[in-house]
């Protein structure tokens, strides 16, 4: 049954998560200040779901039990679901301005439900029975799950099993009767203590020597022996202070953490692959290919970016010169290539042997180098449209001092009918989003998320048909065989 | 009574305030006599309402006499008005 956005707030305040913030345990995450946004972001992802006007983006009916499941936790059953897929990133990226951290346990959800398929029919295994009846369970409860890929990895020219340290990679040190137990970290675990399961998968593709690596499996997110360290984000204390204009975005946000796992005892009804190793790279290719399809939310994040633009020059009383609305007209352009990008990934997808629909994974690739790019020129753009007094602008108590809020207010006014308020709000605003927290999700994990820009290169080039274009060079100049 | 039912597309990106027009919809229908409900389902009339010309609203659960769908305050004008 879906939840409210509330009973999801109530359901982490039941996990017993062993999370370090600045070096001390936290005992109430949810309420945590500087975590506290993050929470809220997922909660849309629940409360969208139950209102009429985005229920036919956010949920989906499932293949398991024919009954009504939020989005995030199905399985593609066509293209128009991968469709509907990037049009629900692109919603909550807009409702949120930030990373609403669902995405990627639907992207482990399906990647498995693909792959543990495959292993089945080459080993005679039952991962595929066992990973569905986890997956009705996810659906049943409505559950959050973190997808954790990244392992720290070390020295990046050796392979997991010749690591000065072995716990590089997340391993297999023991095998028992009724599971087996892990130990390792995951790196950059986006919306990991908002999670209820953590879903782990290999990062690399592996041979036989790496097979205590190959491994993947879910746990629930408060498991014996699980730590999460959250990740600090620049301007993140800004969330302690008493007043909310200087946050910029004072409602969303998103969070990072190191996932340390410390000899940690996962049941056999929850492992999904081990020591299979020679399918754990096309599980990371599966997993990626979903994965970059999943930031068609930073073309809605572009959508707030470019109307909080275009309210700048407005409140500036720039917005009818010619080279403000060319710069509004190319943060368009590129929002938008991004948008077909990632709808065309999801167009062209196709049935896996599982039934499972997959992205086209060339299309995917191409989409996310250009996520790796487009939001940094947007974001250059508003920044140049915003101007200096986003970087320059003195502190909310400032305005509001007795002493000198009065001269703020006088010289920061820009048209005469705009409150100088509303330029703070929107100048804080892009100021998150290009350099603050909410530059996090924008930028940097636009540019390393579901892989850096060398992954999807090697990707386009391994994809493409070489041989096919030059033929039909060839046939067109007289080379016969070119 | 007859039943109208008012179905929205999931609203990625659209081009005007889908509720607002939903709620004078509803309450053009009601004045008209109709009974007003929201979501898929059986029904004599059903409005579609989507947030631009994609219209990729999923009607494959309305199960009414008649469906018409509206990507905009304009359209829905020519097409509500002589129902309601």
């Amino acid at each position: 049954m879906m939840m409210t956005a509330q009973a999801y707030e109530e359901s982490l305040r039941k996990l017993n998560l062993k999370v370090y913030l600045f070096g001390e345990r936290i005992d109430n995450v949810v309420d945590n200040p500087i975590i506290r946004p993050s929470m809220n972001a997922v909660a849309k992802t629940y409360e969208l779901a139950r209102m009429p006007e985005h229920e036919d983006l956010m949920t989906a009916t499932s293949h398991l039990t024919g009954r009504t499941i939020n989005r995030f936790t199905h399985i593609h059953q066509n293209t128009t679901d991968l469709i509907k897929k990037t049009r629900m990133g692109r919603l909550l990226g807009g409702a949120t301005g930030c990373c609403f951290q669902r995405c990627v346990g639907m992207d482990a959800l399906n990647a498995l439900s693909i792959v543990t398929f495959d292993i089945d029919a080459e080993h005679g295994t039952e991962y595929h029975q066992r990973f569905n009846r986890y997956l009705e369970y996810v659906q049943e409860n409505d559950l959050t799950c973190d997808g954790a890929m990244t392992d720290p990895k070390g020295d990046r020219s050796l392979p997991p099993h010749k690591q000065a340290d072995p716990d590089m990679y997340l391993r297999v040190v023991e095998v028992k009767d009724d599971g087996i137990v892990v130990r390792g970290a995951k790196a950059h675990q986006t919306g990991a203590v908002n999670s209820h399961e953590i879903i782990i998968m290999p990062t690399i593709a592996m041979r036989e020597e790496d097979k205590e690596y190959a491994v993947s499996f879910a746990l629930p997110s408060d498991a014996e022996g699980i730590t999460y360290i959250m990740g600090r984000q620049s301007c993140d204390t800004r969330k302690l202070e008493k007043g909310l204009i200087d946050r910029g975005n004072f409602i969303f946000g998103g969070h990072e953490a190191l996932v340390v796992f410390e000899d940690v005892f996962v049941p056999h009804e929850r492992i999904f692959m081990l020591k299979e190793y020679e399918f754990a790279g096309r599980l990371v290719e599966q997993f990626a290919a979903y994965h970059r399809q999943s930031y068609a939310c930073k073309v809605g994040v572009g959508d707030v970016l470019i109307g909080a633009a275009q309210l700048a020059a407005e409140f500036n009383g720039a917005e009818r010169a010619s080279h403000i609305k060319d710069k509004i007209v190319e943060m368009n352009h590129l929002n938008e290539t991004l948008f077909c990008g990632s709808v065309s990934c999801a167009a062209a997808g196709h049935a896996e042997p599982s039934g499972t629909y997959a992205v086209n994974t060339l299309l995917a690739n191409v989409f996310k180098q250009n996520v790796t790019r487009f939001p940094y020129e947007i974001a250059r753009l508003a920044q140049d449209i915003a101007g200096g007094l986003m970087v320059t602008m003195p502190s909310e108590d400032d305005f509001n001092s007795p002493a000198v809020g009065g001269m703020l207010k006088k010289y920061f006014k820009g048209k005469d009918d705009v409150p100088v308020e509303h330029r703070q709000r929107v100048l804080r605003l892009i100021e998150n989003l290009t350099l603050g927290t909410a530059a996090v999700g924008y930028l940097t994990e636009s540019m390393h998320g579901a892989g850096s820009p060398q992954a999807q290169r090697i990707m386009i080039s391994r994809l493409v048909n070489m041989d096919e274009k030059k033929k039909k060079a060839g046939k067109l100049c007289g080379i016969e065989k070119a | 009574m007859k039943t109208a039912r008012i179905k929205f597309c999931g609203g990625c990106n659209p081009g005007y305030d889908r509720v607002a027009l939903a709620e004078r919809i509803g309450r053009q229908l009601a004045d008209a006599g109709y009974r007003v409900v929201t979501g898929s389902g059986d029904g004599d009339l059903a409005i579609v309402i989507c947030g631009c010309a994609c219209a990729c609203a999923d009607v494959s659960g309305l199960k009414c006499a008649r469906i018409i769908t509206v990507t905009g305050a304009e359209e829905s004008e020519e097409k509500i008005w002589p129902i309601s």
